[in-house]
């Protein structure tokens, strides 16, 4: 193309003449009488002469391989062309065939696709205006609103430039080298959104395994050596064989983790009948925990998955309804818990309107951190619409997101979302925020006050206040899916195993090891828990 | 040859696609100068196909032939053919629809943006209430508001795609530039205009180069696409 244009840039040097020719309509052809609807000359061909070639009856091409009969066909193609038009036309079916320039223009054409045109434009509006957006923001993917790398970012916003500079390098060169026009011209790697690809640390025990036999073998070398050749092993074992101790980190340096659920299965059986719980005034829901209780096959699109938590913990049958997240910081004391359970990865991505596609499977998403982040504040936007006003009628919603804790209520007839600052709290964990919930629920409303969680770390933190409420407390574990999901009565607990053990738990807990404290290794929970009793 | 000789032509007209075009190019080379009196042109519907592969390249996985494909404007089966060009009247719907689309979008912005659009939009009434009576545009479009706004807006386009609204902004400006040198030289090729044609190759050669080498001397595998 660069050859093309310079020569059509020096056609009066080398061709003097031949512009007026072009300008005379040689440049395109003009099949119809009106004006403005001259189309190139190509497409002209393609509709006259090859457009019986392409027909359904292919030819030749289709019945055979010889060489010179498909030359005689391609020879005689023009001809036989010709001869089909002049027949169609015979039988009045020549202008069937022609096709008109300006069909975009017929009325029915134009209204279509002003329609389509409308969808499109509340489409990129619901899901990610590129023109509204924060101007600090990376390259987005408009329809998932996941960012591209810089990398890639860079590739793409240059392609003016670099393009600019291929085809003036190709044309310099070309003057330079004689044969440097019939090269091969080297591709360029051009890095576009398809070349995202999400990077997923898994949290697997190979890496684990592979340096545990490494500190074995270095014992057993060392023992090796030691009776080939003369060594101190004295002086040798004086320093420590490895880098971490090994009873209380794994061989990668990774902290080491005993059962949790041990210390939960221990305290669950002090009591032996735990009932059921009578009044129930309140539910206090674990958000995460929420989330891992819906159906891994959630609809393609945010505000999809929005309704259905909404709808999930309104089936709860108390008035009032909490809902506390976890916000995620960083840096925090649980990166090392999060960078085992593979939460870190893949890259950001923005959620901004109820329209907007998941990038990837729900299941998956629930891995990620940048998810984990993202959606809790979206669900406080996305409650307050009014579509989701015959659903919260009657019903008292508390969401504790961030350091904040929005209400949702029906008032005259629309969802009305107010802050609670006696609930605003800055404690990142879920896990403490409950407690919070919990103290405020047994303020404000009467009733027993049902715990949604499955989690050690929540049992334990609840014991040691649960003293401070007099409603009865309960926690409700398992996921919905588990055929055991059953009650607990932390009040009834708490009584048996008495005060003093209660003040002493998380202590305990956190000794013996939690997510941001290693475990003995071998030593587990039980038998440390029987030693402090 | 005989065929311009035969027309009283001084020079022979070929047209060939971008594939047969280089080869043509080589004979008449190789072969001086017996076809020294031959032009060769490349195909122009040709060259709007490997436009709108290397366009489609840009943008793939986007998220804006997502958009394409959630509002049913096309479907889903058909979004490799889009992107890849494979249909080229597909093609020529769809992209100009998606950069207007984005045009309109950008113009939302620029209108709040914009100091003076009170006095717009009292012209525009203004106008409305006219238009009414004479049933003619010409004036509107001479006026010196709205040529304003256009200088302004064309200006604010430029920024945006400097960056001046965010990566993402400028992303998609630089596809709306693209598919604005679409028209163009849809316009220049309708009119029989040589000169909007040469300015607006430059651009395009200049995207398609990024694609593959083959494409800036001239070089495509031709299929019949019609």
């Amino acid at each position: 193309m660069a050859k093309y244009q310079l020569d059509l840039m020096n056609i009066d040097e080398t061709h003097p003449g031949l512009r007026q020719l072009l300008d005379a309509g040689g440049f395109s052809v003009r099949r119809t009488d009106t004006e403005y609807s001259r189309i190139p000359v190509d497409v002209t061909l393609e509709q006259t002469v090859n457009a019986d070639a392409a027909s359904r009856l292919t030819g030749v091409t289709a019945s055979t391989d010889n060489y010179h009969a498909r030359v005689r066909w391609n020879i005689t193609k023009s001809s036989r062309a010709a001869l089909v038009n002049e027949a169609l036309s015979m039988v009045d079916l020549g202008n069937a065939r022609r096709q008109e320039v300006r069909t975009d223009l017929k009325p029915s054409r134009i209204q279509r696709d002003n329609i389509d045109l409308q969808k499109l434009i509340k489409q990129i509006e619901a899901c990610l205006n590129p023109f509204t957006l924060d101007m600090s923001l990376p390259l987005l993917n408009i329809s998932t609103g996941r960012a591209v790398t810089d990398e890639v970012s860079n590739s793409l916003l240059s392609v003016p430039e670099v393009g600019k500079k291929r085809h003036q390098d190709f044309v310099t060169e070309c003057k330079n080298q004689k044969n440097r026009f019939e090269m091969p011209i080297k591709r360029n790697p051009l890095k576009t959104f398809a070349k995202m690809c999400v990077v997923n640390r898994k949290a697997g025990s190979t890496s684990k395994e592979a340096q545990l036999k490494c500190t074995t073998q270095l014992l057993g070398r060392i023992a090796f050596t030691a009776a080939v050749t003369k060594i101190d092993l004295e002086h040798v074992f004086s320093f420590p064989l490895t880098p971490v101790p090994l009873s209380m980190a794994r061989g990668d340096g990774t902290m080491a983790h005993t059962d949790k659920s041990q210390l939960f299965h221990l305290l669950e059986k002090t009591v032996a009948d735990h009932g059921k719980p009578r009044v129930i005034g309140t539910h206090i829901v674990d958000g995460n925990f929420q989330l891992h209780c819906m159906s891994p096959d959630q609809p393609p699109k945010y505000g999809q998955i929005s309704e259905s938590i909404i709808r999930a913990s309104l089936a709860y049958p108390s008035r009032r309804i909490d809902i506390t997240f976890d916000t995620y910081e960083r840096p925090s004391i649980k990166d090392c818990e999060r960078d085992r359970r593979g939460a870190v990865g893949g890259c950001e991505f923005a959620i901004e309107g109820p329209a907007q596609r998941l990038p990837e499977k729900f299941k998956k998403l629930l891995n990620r951190e940048e998810f984990k982040r993202q959606l809790p504040p979206f669900l406080v936007k996305n409650w307050s619409s009014p579509h989701l006003q015959p659903q919260i009628e009657g019903r008292e919603i508390y969401l504790g997101v961030m350091n904040v804790c929005t209400r949702f209520l029906v008032e005259d007839g629309a969802v009305t979302d107010e802050c609670v600052p006696s609930l605003g709290c800055n404690h990142p964990e879920a896990d403490t925020r409950v407690i919070l919930h919990m103290l405020h629920a047994a303020r404000t409303t009467p009733g027993d006050i049902i715990i949604r969680a499955s989690d050690t770390d929540i049992l334990v933190i609840l014991l040691h206040h649960v003293h401070r409420v007099t409603a009865t407390v309960w926690m409700e574990v398992r996921t919905s899916g588990q055929r055991n999901r059953r009650y607990i009565n932390v009040t009834k607990i708490a009584a048996t195993i008495g005060p003093a053990l209660c003040a002493a738990l998380p202590g305990f807990h956190s000794f013996t090891g939690c997510d941001y404290t290693s475990a003995f290794v071998r030593k587990g929970k039980i038998r440390p828990y029987t030693i402090l009793s | 040859m005989k065929c311009a000789s035969e027309c009283w032509q001084t020079y022979g007209l070929v047209t060939y696609d971008l594939d047969v075009a280089k080869i043509a190019h080589e004979i008449q080379i190789s072969e001086q100068p017996e076809f020294d009196r031959l032009f060769i042109m490349f195909g122009v519907f040709h060259i709007f196909i490997c436009f709108f592969r290397a366009i489609g390249r840009i943008i793939a996985e986007s998220g804006g032939p997502a958009m394409l494909t959630d509002t049913d404007v096309l479907a889903p089966g058909s979004l490799r053919g889009f992107i890849e060009c494979k249909s080229y009247n597909r093609c020529r719907r769809l992209h100009p629809m998606l950069a207007l689309a984005f045009e309109i979008l950008l113009y939302r912005r620029f209108i709040t943006d914009y100091d003076q659009a009170d006095e717009l939009h009292n012209e525009m009434k203004n106008y409305a209430s006219q238009f009414e009576k004479k049933k003619e545009v010409d004036d509107i479009c001479d006026s010196p508001t709205f040529m304003e706004v256009f200088r302004e807006y064309e200006k604010y386009k430029r920024k945006t795609e400097d960056g001046a609204l965010g990566k993402t902004a400028q992303f998609w400006a630089m596809y709306m530039r693209y598919i604005q040198m679409y028209h163009f030289m849809q316009r220049a090729v309708r009119e029989n205009n040589i000169i909007l044609f040469i300015s607006t190759l430059t651009t395009v050669t200049d995207s398609s180069s990024l694609l593959t080498g083959r494409i800036i001397r001239g070089g495509w595998p031709s299929t019949n696409l019609i």
